[in-house]
């Protein structure tokens, strides 16, 4: 294209390019940005599982080991561990953290053993629609309404009371025995 | 996991268990999932994350038992053709596994053993063995039988009992269920051999859906329940003995009993119930105010002197000096029939 002996052309064509990369580096910015800040990646959870071992100890007393949970069969106890922690700036607000596991297909839990500092623990026994403590919470067996046992347990809910401060991490546990 | 998909075998599986049945525990292979929910606030902004998921695979524990549906040996005569003995199998692990069922019929110590033996398996839902058209099926020692997690069957032994064989005498036999995975990874199915794998040996991959394969307790050496004991007894009859005063003559003619009467008794032994006792002897101790009349011994009927000679051939008669009545019988069974003993006494 060609402008009174000029390449205006030529010249449009390079502003079009500048502004383009200039675009481009916006959008790189907002993407990196958009990954660096985002409030749902400021707290990571994860869990695991190991096998429970009973093993005699020192003096024949039983001594409780975790190990991998690669070989498990029914009867087996399994020790499951959700941690948390805050990996962004900000605060999570305080008593606004709520955990909630549905216990595992085939397995049972094991009563007494869900635990986390600080925090306030209750079982559901509808599939997490309702919960409440242990002697608040009832089934029924045989067209009786009965108090629930713990292997009538479907899903667990940890709340904490704190706030989870920046770098901070934490942790709940429970176990569960395989039909 | 390891399973021969013969087809007739399959259809008796199928046909056996009646449909679905509830395995022992968490089916092998079983994948175990575990994922948990957070929710926060930030700034009373609501959140919501997700944790990774966990999942953990269950393995195939290779356990069966075997019991012996008789808790005692099976009496039997002696001889015998088809003597039967009843085990039931069934699969306690958590999965699919072959069974070969092996009999061990010589293990008696100083009993016997049976001149052959033949397995059946249950298959026509009637209890007890039924050879034939619509009966069971034979067994063929070894053979790879498919268990379903949980489901049972019924092995029948039948063995031919030799003849000649004494009263009480015991024969006793072991069936045991061997593991398909067992013995092709290790080439053995007797537990007395060395080596033999012991409860928690693993065999990764080898379980249901690729999981691991693991010996379970049943084949605790201490107290092993995948082979059982049981046996046969011959049966022993029971002999009984009537004696009986048939007649009293006194010297007058009456029938007064006093001394100088002659009293004519009679032992009658009937054999009662199956089996045969051998080289019976009965034997009479009279009392000292009764004296043996010679020569009023009749044993069925026919005359037996009172002396013991020829030494060795001539076992019955009545020896004076311990005032004994001594009759050999031999054989005793119910094929035999009952013995009549009659002898003739004056009362002192």
């Amino acid at each position: 294209m060609l402008q009174n002996g000029k390449d205006v052309g030529g010249r449009a064509l390079l502003a079009m390019v500048a502004r383009l990369k200039a675009t481009s580096v916006v959008l790189a910015l907002l993407i990196v940005a958009g990954f660096s800040t985002p409030v749902l990646a400021q707290v990571e959870l994860k869990t695991t599982v190991s096998k429970v071992v009973i093993e005699p100890g020192e003096d024949d007393k039983p001594v409780r080991r975790l190990i991998e949970a690669s070989n498990v069969v029914p009867g087996d106890t399994l020790q499951y561990v959700i941690s948390f922690s805050n990996k962004g700036k900000d605060v999570v607000d305080a008593g606004s953290i709520v955990i909630t596991n549905p216990l595992p297909p085939d397995t049972v839990y094991l009563d007494g053993t869900a635990q986390g500092s600080g925090t306030d623990i209750s079982f559901s026994v509808d599939s997490g629609t309702t919960f409440g403590q242990p002697a608040d919470l009832t089934v029924m067996k045989d067209d009786v309404q009965t108090v629930a046992q713990a292997t009538d347990y479907t899903t667990i809910r940890w709340a904490f009371k704190q706030a989870l401060e920046a770098g901070k991490t934490g942790d709940v546990t429970f176990s569960v025995r395989l039909k | 996991m390891r399973r021969t998909l013969s087809l007739w075998l399959l259809g008796l599986v199928l046909c056996l268990s009646g449909g679905p049945v509830a395995a022992r525990g968490t089916t092998a292979g079983t994948v175990i999932p575990n994922t948990a929910d957070m929710h926060f606030t930030v700034d009373g902004a609501q959140r919501s994350i997700r944790s990774n998921t966990t999942t953990t695979r269950v393995d195939e524990i290779l356990d069966v038992v075997v019991v012996a549906e008789q808790a005692e040996p099976v009496t039997t005569d002696s001889p015998m053709t088809e003597a039967i003995l009843s085990f039931l199998i069934t699969n306690v692990g958590n999965g699919d596994e072959d069974y070969a069922i092996r009999l061990q019929s010589n293990i008696n110590e100083g009993g016997f053993d049976p001149v052959s033996t033949t397995l059946y398996l249950e298959q026509n839902g009637v209890p007890g063995l039924q050879v034939g058209a619509g009966g069971d099926l034979p067994y063929i020692e070894g053979s790879a039988l498919p268990f379903s997690a949980n489901a049972q069957h019924s092995i029948y032994v039948v063995a031919e009992i030799p003849a000649g064989i004494t009263a009480n005498a015991l024969s006793q036999l072991r069936l045991r269920a061997v593991s398909a995975t067992l013995f092709s990874e290790t080439g053995l199915h007797d537990p007395d051999l060395p080596g033999f794998p012991l409860p928690g040996t693993a065999f990764p991959l080898l379980g249901d859906n690729g999981s691991t394969a693991v010996v379970g307790l049943s084949h605790s050496p201490a107290e092993p329940v995948f082979l059982a004991l049981s046996g046969f007894r011959i049966d022993a009859p029971i002999v009984t003995i009537d004696k009986s005063a048939i007649a009293v003559r006194a010297l007058d003619g009456s029938a007064a009993v006093r001394p100088g009467s002659v009293v004519d008794y009679q032992l009658q032994v009937v054999v009662l119930g199956n089996g045969a006792v051998e080289r019976a002897t009965l034997t009479d101790l009279l009392p000292p105010e009764l004296a043996f009349i010679a020569g009023s011994l009749r044993i069925n009927g026919s005359i037996e002197d009172d002396d013991f000679e020829p030494i060795g051939l001539d076992a019955g008669g009545f020896n004076q000096n311990q005032g004994l009545l001594q009759v050999p019988l031999g054989l005793l069974g119910s094929s035999t029939g009952s013995h009549v003993i009659t002898f003739s006494a004056t009362i002192r």
